[in-house]
């Protein structure tokens, strides 16, 4: 899997296109899943003013599996609305299966940071995950095998009667999980997802992830603060700085797949790269 | 390509499912029982009183026989339709209530201009006492049907109305923002997460507007001659102030009092019923 990605995705992907490309279309390597160019964003204005991202560019092919990570406050957040469309950055565009963000792009879909609050609690667990294609055009045994299947491939059947509060905070994750695959998106935008959630828990989602992306052929971005997190589940790494985040490095992760809790966290490479990620961290986007 | 990644691992920790749980019921079965208790004791040291001769029995007469006599005046056609009366302008007062409450309730707690803009009026008008209506209403409509619901509408909306407002502004935007990130469309989002998370809020106002409607229709009746209902049947008969319509009274009184006990109970078992996930999802997680 690994070694059939391109090799060179880092850096700015427009310079050199730009000039050329016809209107419309999209910067970057033709066929990439999402292009973010120039993409800055200012929240309010005056006084109040605070610049969060600045001046990101960088592109991701598809069924890549991209980790975001960077000092809390760093923007991150930010980054990931204005892929999903909830935000307009400031300045710059987002492009997603060669189309421009003008808002939320189609075959994209979310796993929030707040399980609690992204789950709604007065739906059961089966129609929670049926709640993105509860208004499309699919027969309702069709909707009701893709909730089926969606649960099943995060261990959750049995569990479609019950309702988000009666289940643990991992288990609301699955869930949430869940809604997101139902969707069948080919981008998945999870932003810190397992934030608050045991340690335990934690590596079993981690390894979900990592079988849904090969399931199901998603490109994922994953945002963490996490850098064992990032290093594990990623084919890259994309380090942000202080705020106003730049992307102070690009990271190719190549390690044995399929990963593993133990022999991957083990491995030297493994090892090698964490700490890289974390001095690259510490020193808040200074060179090292 | 190369080799093909093996079949994803089933997710490591499958979870059991949680035992059901049920520890309300039995809480809310000794809180009711302890209710009836009262009650019952109230009742018993009322017919007490009565029976012992300490007080005039025309004035208090032993509760037993204010009970009889509510079961008996179901036999009299003119109070069978007193009742139906007052429980008419209830509910089309209740009706009609929510049907402006709520929508106004929503594009209020939804656009902040719109709520910035009504809000003198509102503040202006929620103050005024809906029994203070009754002389302008009166003279405008008459003692009819008409005249008890303008006065019943204007006590019900309000409750109904901010609830729904502050139900609507509670909604939690992360909610909303996730049924964005599905493309669901504006009305979408009003419709699926908005209205659905503000429904307990309304709910709410609806079983405190009920309560004062039911307050309310009885009192226009009692003090707008010419009115039907029960209030004006205790209106009526006191008029002849014998022991016999003294009781009647009673029994018009108590009958009163049942209805709103029955409807606020009936609004309160709907709110368990379809709300639970509500107390549920604030109390515990
Ligand atoms: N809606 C907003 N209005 C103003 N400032 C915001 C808003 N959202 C986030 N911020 C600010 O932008 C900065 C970056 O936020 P965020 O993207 O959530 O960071 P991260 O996810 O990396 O922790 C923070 O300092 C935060 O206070
Ligand atoms: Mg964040």
């Amino acid at each position: 899997m690994t070694d059939s990605l391109p090799t060179t995705s880092a850096g700015a992907p427009t310079q050199g296109a730009a000039p050329t490309r016809p209107a419309g279309t999209a910067p970057g390597t033709p066929g990439a899943a999402v292009v973010v160019d120039h993409v800055s964003h200012t929240y309010g204005r005056g006084d109040t003013a605070h610049h969060a991202i600045h001046d990101l560019n960088f592109e991701v092919m598809p069924k890549e599996c991209v980790s975001i990570v960077g000092p809390s406050g760093a923007g991150k957040t930010t980054l990931l609305r204005t892929l999903a469309g909830l935000l307009q950055p400031s300045e710059g565009a987002v492009w997603v299966n060669g189309k421009k963000n003008t808002g939320v792009p189609d075959g994209m879909a979310m796993v929030f940071q707040d399980y609690s609050r992204s789950l709604l609690p007065w739906l059961s667990v089966e129609r929670n995950v049926a709640f993105p294609i509860a208004g499309s055009s699919l027969s309702k045994p069709e909707r009701k095998a893709l909730v089926d299947e969606s649960l099943e491939a995060v261990g959750l059947k049995g569990f479609e009667k019950r309702y988000p509060w009666q289940l643990s905070g991992g288990m609301q994750q699955r869930v949430a999980i869940a809604r997101a695959l139902a969707y069948r998106p080919k981008l998945m935008l999870m932003d810190e997802p397992f934030a608050s959630v045991d340690a335990q828990t934690r590596e079993g989602l981690e390894d979900l992830v990592l079988s849904i992306r090969d399931r199901y052929d998603m490109t994922i971005l994953f945002v963490t603060h996490d850098i064992d997190e990032s290093v594990y589940l990623a084919n890259r790494v994309l380090v942000l700085s202080r705020p106003p985040a730049t992307l102070v490095e690009d990271i190719r992760v190549e390690l044995a797949e399929p990963r593993d809790q133990i022999t991957t966290r083990e491995d030297p490479a493994f090892i090698h790269l964490r700490g890289h990620v974390a001095r690259l961290i510490h020193s808040g986007g200074e060179p090292v | 390509m190369a080799i093909a990644t093996p079949a994803p691992p089933a997710p490591t920790t499958g979870p059991t499912p949680p035992r059901a749980q049920k520890p309300r019921s039995t809480a809310r079965r000794n809180a009711v029982l302890r209710g009836l208790a009262g009650v019952v004791g109230l009742i018993l040291l009322l017919e007490i009183v009565s029976r012992s001769g300490l007080v005039n029995t025309n004035f208090l007469p032993p509760f037993s026989s204010v009970l009889w006599k509510a079961i008996t005046l179901w036999g009299d056609e003119v109070f069978r339709a007193d009742v139906l009366s007052t429980l008419l302008t209830y509910v089309y007062g209740m009706l009609i209530a929510c049907a402006i409450a709520i929508p106004v309730g929503v594009v209020l707690g939804m656009f902040r201009p719109a709520y910035r803009g009504a809000r003198a009026i509102v503040e202006l008008m929620r103050p005024i006492p809906p029994v203070a209506l009754v002389p302008l209403v009166l003279l405008v409509l008459g003692a009819g049907l008409e005249m008890k619901l303008v006065i019943v509408v204007f006590a019900a909306i309000w409750p109904i109305m901010f609830n729904t407002l502050y139900g609507v502004h509670d909604v939690d935007p992360y909610a909303k923002e996730m049924a964005r990130s599905f493309g669901v469309s504006r009305f979408g989002v009003i419709r699926r997460v908005v209205i659905p998370s503000a429904a307990p809020f309304v709910v709410t106002g609806i079983r405190i507007a009920s309560s004062i409607a039911l307050i309310v229709v009885i009192t226009v009746e009692l003090i707008a001659g010419g009115a039907q209902g029960i209030g004006a049947f205790i209106s009526r008969e006191r008029a002849f102030s014998d022991a016999e319509s003294y009781l009647a009274v009673l029994a018009a009184t108590v009958t009163a009092g049942l209805l709103g006990l029955v409807i606020n109970l009936g609004i309160g078992w709907l709110e368990r019923r379809f709300f639970g996930w509500d107390a549920t999802a604030r109390g515990g997680a």
